[in-house]
């Protein structure tokens, strides 16, 4: 009896012996490690005096937005190719905002987002003093796609403008047969349209989609900017009714437009072109109904390139009213273009890499042999912007 | 002779058993530390508001705390009914040679991947519970406690009926072995008695229950905790009103899979996030321990 209940004394100190001791050892071990992280990642931050010769292989990581992420990957496997091994890409699609803080803690090289890096981080940069670019890569837009079974079958293509839109999504516009719907149809169509509820959806994760979208609706609704505003995720006021929903991914928003009859929600222009989803046509800001194809969105984007913020210039508190709702008879009205942020000081090698990597993404990487289904190239004038802003990126001397 | 004598099985055991210990400490001392600057601005406000605007930085999780619970609990009373039902029909009456069949094919439902699960509730499920039961039963007026299903028919309704089925396979073979592992003698004594089928396994399930206990322990864990097909078919509205099951909703893991990636483009949100799982963390903590403490009793 005392033997066994002394052994299970000694026993019990033993176990709390045990867990002392590794619970020392992995807070010391852990500590160990957090210091390694933050002198490596000082390292990468800092430029490194000794420059070596360029022939070993450079590492690059970077990442952020998924919707770049297929054409992201294809320009990397054949740049690496051509370049025969001695740099060496790896990009995460891990979303826009994650892209963005990542980078800004340092432990990407470059981030990647659908639109312009945001005032949080645009404030984070300006304490740390840090010197950077954001160039735009790609064209991005997006479309509106609904589930209109009988309306489609006659042939009929929906016609919208930014303000309907915001209204539906509003909650103020409830049924498809709403006049201020019925009246943008061409004449033969107008009776086509269902007496049913319209059922929005929306991305119910944060996404770059959302925040171009919300921009466009703030842009040209008022009451759209001052109820609900924009960004990755807001508060849907359509939903409070019982007649909204989300959706995760572009993906899904799809599959959810197609599963629900007299639905309707947006998604990259990409997805609803390899999807086949009917996409509506929107009034631009000179009265013409417009489809999203490469004409109209290039278009877009060619009025855009005139204003563009400088690389290193705070794109502001609606980072892409420049590129919304631009004029001219064939521009789509919801496009922008995702974009890279790099820091400028960087080592050598590693500056020159990037360079090098984008020089290509923006001469060789627009061209339609490099370009994936779905996406669109820059048109020339922003391309001849965003390479003088990618030339800041070379070291001098 | 010291350090052989230190480094005997029971070494090893309380070693592994540290590692466990340390990171469910770890993991609360993590989300604790995260959590720290919502709770400094907001104290308990998250918890007992349904506000979810990053534009304006404002996070109230009670809409996914209770949708959390609804669907879980739901899932569970569900999931306990199929459970118990399965495992009765396979130890009591299914003849011999269909049981291989059978216990294959409950494994082989058990290791599908949620994602699958998920599809399917998006594309089968969700419009066949809209159609046959939940449009017919809010329109026979009640609709007032249980709302009015979307027509996607995607719901809190829906993805309970969902985690039921996906946590149905595990739970039953919890108990179905412990109903195959009841001594013969005990069963054979209760026949003696003259006792029906029927009474006899009320009587078998009574001597299980703490086996029963366990499975109900291990599939709340579960429901909980599941994401990736909840997301699909649970609806992601902010809903004030979770407790109207018919409507869409939102539960705490499919918020943070949704909100997370993008959090750290906020100031605050990723913090809430970090927040909703702490206090989802302790309300499973107590749930559990309220299960087995309650176990233990009766």
């Amino acid at each position: 009896m005392e033997h066994s209940l002394r052994s299970r004394v000694t026993k019990t100190r033993r176990l709390v012996l045990i867990v002392g001791i590794v619970l020392v050892l992995s807070t010391v071990g852990s500590l160990i490690v957090q210091k390694q992280i933050s002198q490596t990642e000082t390292a990468t931050v800092n430029p490194q005096p000794e420059s070596k010769t360029t022939s070993r292989l450079v590492y690059i990581t970077g990442g952020g937005a998924s919707f770049i992420n297929p054409q992201m990957q294809a320009w990397i496997r054949v740049f690496m190719e051509k370049t025969g091994g001695t740099i060496s890409i790896n990009y995460q699609s891990i979303g826009s905002g994650a892209g963005e803080a990542k980078w800004l803690e340092g432990a990407l090289d470059f981030g990647a987002s659908d639109i312009a890096i945001s005032k949080t981080g645009y404030e984070k940069l300006k304490e740390s003093g840090k010197r950077f670019i954001q160039v735009p890569i790609i064209a991005g837009s997006v479309a509106l796609v609904y589930n209109l079974p009988r309306f489609s079958e006659a042939g009929c293509t929906l016609r919208l403008t930014g303000e309907t839109v915001a209204d539906i999504y509003l909650g103020k516009i409830i049924r498809w047969s709403d006049p201020r719907i019925v009246e943008l149809q061409e004449g033969r169509c107008r009776n086509f349209l269902p007496d049913a509820e319209i059922f929005g959806i929306h991305r119910s994760d944060g996404s770059g989609t959302t925040a171009l979208f919300t921009m466009y609706l703030s842009l040209v609704s008022r009451e759209w900017a001052e109820r609900v505003g924009y960004g990755y995720t807001v508060t849907w006021p359509r939903d409070a009714l019982g007649l909204g929903e989300g959706a995760r991914g572009n993906e899904g928003v799809s599959a959810k437009v197609q599963a629900t009859p007299n639905s309707i929600g947006y998604v990259e222009l990409a997805y609803a072109v390899q999807l086949k989803l009917p996409v509506a046509m929107l009034r631009n800001r000179d009265g013409y109904f417009v489809y999203p194809n490469a004409t109209t969105v290039m278009e877009a984007l060619r009025a855009a390139a005139k204003e563009l913020p400088g690389p290193q210039e705070f794109w502001g508190d609606l980072p892409l009213k420049h590129y919304m709702n631009r004029e001219g008879r064939l521009s789509y009205p919801i496009v922008g273009t995702p974009a890279v942020f790099m820091y400028i000081d960087l080592p050598k090698d590693l500056a020159d890499a990037l360079y090098e990597f984008f020089k290509w993404v923006l001469t060789e990487g627009q061209k339609p042999e490099n370009i994936v289904e779905g996406f669109i190239p820059l048109p020339e004038e922003m391309r001849i912007k965003a390479l003088q802003y990618l030339e800041l990126l070379k070291p001098r001397g | 002779m010291r350090i052989r004598r230190f480094l005997d099985v029971f070494t090893i055991v309380s070693l592994a058993n540290s590692i466990l210990i340390l990171s469910v400490v770890l993991v609360s001392l993590v989300l604790v530390v995260e959590s720290l600057p919502i709770i400094a601005r907001d104290g308990l406000l998250p918890l007992v508001t349904s506000i979810w605007n990053p534009v304006k930085e404002e996070y109230g999780f009670l809409f996914a705390l209770g949708g959390s619970l609804v669907t879980a609990s739901l899932a569970l009373v569900f999931s306990l009914a199929l459970s118990i039902g399965s495992a009765v029909m396979y130890a009591e009456f299914l003849p011999r040679r269909f049981r291989v069949i059978v216990k294959n094919l409950m494994d082989l439902a058990a290791s599908i991947p949620s994602v699958v699960y998920g599809l399917w509730g998006l594309k089968v499920l969700s419009p066949v519970l809209r159609t046959y039961i939940m449009e017919p039963l809010s329109e026979l007026g009640l609709s007032q406690f249980v709302g009015r299903p979307t027509p996607a028919g995607t719901s809190i309704f829906t993805a309970s009926i969902l985690l039921a089925i996906m946590v149905t396979p595990l739970a039953s073979a919890i108990i179905r072995e412990r109903l195959l592992a009841i001594p013969s003698h005990i069963r054979e004594a209760l026949y003696s008695l003259g006792l029906t089928k029927v009474e006899v396994i009320t009587l078998e399930l009574k001597y299980i229950k703490r086996s029963i206990l366990t499975a109900t322990a291990v599939s709340y864990g579960r429901a909980v905790g599941e994401t990736a097909a909840v997301a699909m078919v649970v609806g992601n509205v902010i809903n004030l009103e979770f407790f109207k099951v018919f409507k869409p909703g939102y539960t705490i893991s499919s918020l943070i899979a949704d909100q997370y990636p993008n959090a750290e483009a906020y100031y605050f949100m990723k913090h809430a996030l970090f927040y909703s799982a702490l206090v989802m963390f302790f309300v499973s903590l107590a749930i559990n321990i309220v299960l087995l403490k309650f176990g233990e009793r009766v």
